[in-house]
């Protein structure tokens, strides 16, 4: 009965190919960290976590990715 | 996907000792509770919300409601009983064993001294089952929400009797679209993406502040005034969402004074009257809505950049000899910056060296890079101004729309004025009546519409605030990332930034795209199911198209192309099918497979729209949970043998002698279940007569 994230991600997917390859796997990157973000979500709805400090860590480590090709999984 | 194993009952109501198992096979997923009237079907059904949702899954939120069993509690006061309901179920997802769990809700019904009778609040126990045995899950509550989410509570128990909270007669348009939203948006994951992007724009916050500490002093500048108007933003947005929810509750108040007062006036006997009250009144109202509208498409237009140009013709003009200057020298447009930017992606020079991280001849082009910024955003903002200078101007383009808008007010305002004289015409000839009541509930309407009018007012200047404060934003941001550029140091924050900006436009593309696109597919599959149910009779029916509008209403509509009031113009049967539609769709898009219990799904239709409507609901629901009264059963018996995996009767012991054939083992007024399917009766549950032989065989085609 809860929400299917099928439908959420395969939106996310239509989406990601808008933005520019700001270097290679950049936009695979973004999915994944976007996928991280949704996940953290459904946790923070049942149980209350850091949600900002979470998203923050992994956007930094994206904007890392972007910056130093550094792995930000 | 979820799906119900068992539900009993212990002491609710009259089901002193119930409990009924759930189809859990796949090729038959269907489970029939057979019931007559008054055997216990609301019970079951009220049994399994209180279970899931609580009191708020009761009548009236369970307040005043007595939960136990009237042969067990004693009206002596202090007498106490123990009510609990159980629902065993399992989840599972792709690739996952499934879970199983065990929810149990209990609490203690009291007798107070005034005979009335009060309940404690409920305890919930779930328990999962784990390779060890059952272990209990810590804070229950959370999982439960998650798992069955309140706003989906009327998509997944479905009451036909009331047929169907989402289009039922009895609440306001804004009830029920709210009730639409609220399940489209929860099965569809909107409220999880709008949650994101709020945390998201938070984190981009965080990231600006950044920019504050990190930058040299102008970027520092950039950055408090971004942060500061992203303050102010929030203000603003706050005082617009805060007025917005007035306008809307005083929309719904007026709406509400205005069908009483309409009720009042059919009670008097002034039908006519009241249909040309309501009638003015809507041809003034949409006469106000299109000069609204008027004004929001001429403010579009005097924003534009071109309304500008006769006011700054002369500056306009040397500029533009001076942009052909710097082309004829050859200064603007400029492609270096975008080459730059090339190689380094590639990580090879135009010479051949390589340009690897790390690299000297990378850490040159990065230095040169940086050097170049600020002269090319120069050079590419002279670039666009000078194309855009030689951009003819032509005076018809904006004359020509405005005067339509013109002639689109003037024949608003004459709207409104025609309707406001009958308006008027209407309210004296109804002060003539000398009824008191419709005198206060004209002067409630009358206070309502005033401050309606000033509130939509401040709302309109709120909403233009945040406009104008988004627009300084924007600017603002693209300032300070332009400053931005120029500070190496500062790469890192950038690329935070940037790399916020675009988590934003997805996550923010991703949510317009199921607002739209979905809520567009599920409108086209509820017209499909509800076709499917009508089937051949369609073609007969009053109703030829139904949807879901983007103010989530359900719509229907008739041959004419003529939107139907389903309150007024539908029967019972439509609605039933309609709200099934809607349900059935709903979860189709959005890939949710869960139960779906439905009580009396199938009253009032005719035998062919009946048995469309079980095989949709077999074919569509991941387990339909169906009560159904003997009548209803009559004429799908085929369909029931090929797709219930479970079947049961509910027999109420009072109902001997004069509905049932044999004695009951108790004589207490009780709920008992026996396993006996549609085409069986057993020694408790042989009738002396059903509902089936009461009941006139409807004729085809009742449904629309």
């Amino acid at each position: 009965m809860a929400t299917d994230m099928g439908l959420v991600l395969e939106a996310l997917k239509r989406e990601i190919n808008d933005l520019p390859e700001r270097r290679p796997g950049y936009r695979r990157e973004v999915l994944a960290t976007l996928a991280d973000i949704v996940a953290f979500e459904r946790e923070h709805a049942e149980v209350k976590i850091s949600i900002v400090r979470r998203i923050t860590d992994k956007t930094e480590a994206l904007a890392r990715f972007v910056g130093t090709g550094q792995d930000p999984q | 996907m979820i799906r119900f194993r068992s539900l009993e009952l212990t002491n609710f109501h009259l089901a002193q000792s119930v409990k009924i198992p759930f189809s859990l096979d796949r090729h038959r997923p269907l489970t029939v509770i057979r019931a007559e009237p008054g055997t216990g079907k609301t019970t079951v059904f009220r049994a399994f919300r209180w279970v899931l949702y609580g009191d708020p899954g009761l009548p009236n939120d369970g307040r005043d409601y007595a939960l136990g069993s009237l042969g067990r509690l004693n009206e002596v006061d202090g007498d106490e009983l123990e009510v609990a309901v159980m629902l065993e179920f399992e989840t599972d997802e792709e690739g996952v064993e499934p879970s199983v769990y065990r929810l149990r809700r209990s609490t203690v019904e009291r007798c107070l001294p005034d005979g009335k009778r009060s309940h404690r609040s409920p305890s919930v126990i779930l328990m999962r089952r784990g390779p060890g045995g059952w272990m209990p899950v810590d804070y229950p509550e959370p999982k439960m929400l998650q798992l069955f989410p309140p706003e989906l509570r009327d998509v997944f128990f479905t009451d036909g009797d009331e047929a169907m909270r989402f289009i039922a007669k009895d609440v306001s348009t804004d009830t029920k679209r709210k009730r639409v939203q609220g399940a489209i948006r929860n099965l569809m994951g909107l409220n999880i993406l709008d949650a994101a992007l709020g945390h998201l724009n938070d984190v981009g916050s965080v990231f600006n502040r950044e920019v504050r500490s990190k930058g040299g002093q102008s970027v520092k500048d950039a950055g408090a005034q971004v942060e500061r108007l992203e303050h102010e933003l929030g203000d603003v947005t706050v005082k617009e969402s805060t007025l917005a929810g007035q306008v809307a509750d005083l929309e719904e108040r007026r709406s509400s004074a205005r069908e009483r007062r309409d009720a009042a006036l059919q009670r008097g006997n002034r039908t006519e009257l009241q249909r040309e009250l309501s009638d003015a009144e809507a041809s003034l109202k949409a006469g106000q809505d299109e000069e609204a509208a008027v004004a929001r498409e001429k403010a579009d237009i005097l924003r534009s950049r071109d309304i500008a140009v006769p006011f700054i013709a002369d500056h306009l003009e040397h500029a533009r000899r001076r942009l052909h200057s710097l082309k004829e020298e050859g200064a603007i447009p400029s492609d270096y910056l975008p080459l730059l930017r090339e190689r380094l992606q590639i990580g090879q020079c135009v010479c051949g060296a390589s340009l690897a991280t790390g690299t000297t001849g990378r850490d040159q082009v990065e230095k040169l890079l940086d050097q170049q910024v600020l002269q090319t955003g120069f050079k590419e903002r002279l670039t666009r101004l000078y194309y855009s200078s030689d951009a003819p101007l032509d005076p018809q383009a904006l004359t020509g729309p405005l005067r339509r808008l013109e002639q689109r007010l003037e024949r608003a305002r004459q709207q409104q004025t025609t309707s406001g004289m009958r308006v008027r015409a209407a309210e004296a000839r109804m002060a003539q009546l000398g009824d008191s009541d419709l005198e206060q509930l004209q002067g409630q309407l009358d206070q309502y519409d005033k401050t309606l009018s000033t509130v939509s007012h401040q709302h309109g200047i709120a909403v233009e605030q945040a406009r104008q404060k988004r627009q300084e934003l924007d600017e603002a941001k693209r300032m300070r990332d332009k400053l931005l550029e120029h500070e190496a140091e500062a790469r890192l924050v950038r690329a935070k930034l940037t790399v916020a900006q675009d988590l934003l436009q997805v996550l923010s593309g991703a949510e317009t795209w199921i607002r739209n696109e979905k809520l567009a597919e599920v409108s086209r599959e509820m017209d499909r199911l509800f076709r499917e149910m009508i089937g051949q009779d369609f073609d007969e029916a009053l109703i030829t198209k139904t949807e879901i509008t983007p103010d989530f209403d359900v719509a229907v509509y008739s041959r004419s192309g003529a939107k139907l009031d389903p309150d007024l113009q539908l029967n019972g049967a439509s609605r039933r099918a309609i709200t099934l539609a809607f349900i059935l769709a709903l979860a189709k898009v959005s890939r949710v497979k869960s139960p779906n219990v439905i009580d009396t799904p199938l009253g009032m239709m005719g035998i062919q729209v009946k048995q469309a409507a079980l095989r949709t609901l077999v074919a569509e629901s991941a387990q339909p949970i169906l009560f159904l009264t003997f009548a209803e059963i009559r004429d799908i018996e085929a369909a029931l043998d090929r797709y219930a995996g479970e079947e049961v009767t509910l027999t109420l012991t009072s109902h001997y002698p004069t509905y049932l054939a044999n004695k009951p083992p108790t004589e207490e007024p009780e709920i008992l279940v026996c396993t006996c399917g549609h085409a069986t009766s057993c020694q408790l549950c042989e009738r002396v007569f059903t509902s089936a032989d009461l009941a006139l065989t409807l004729p085809e085609g009742t449904a629309a």
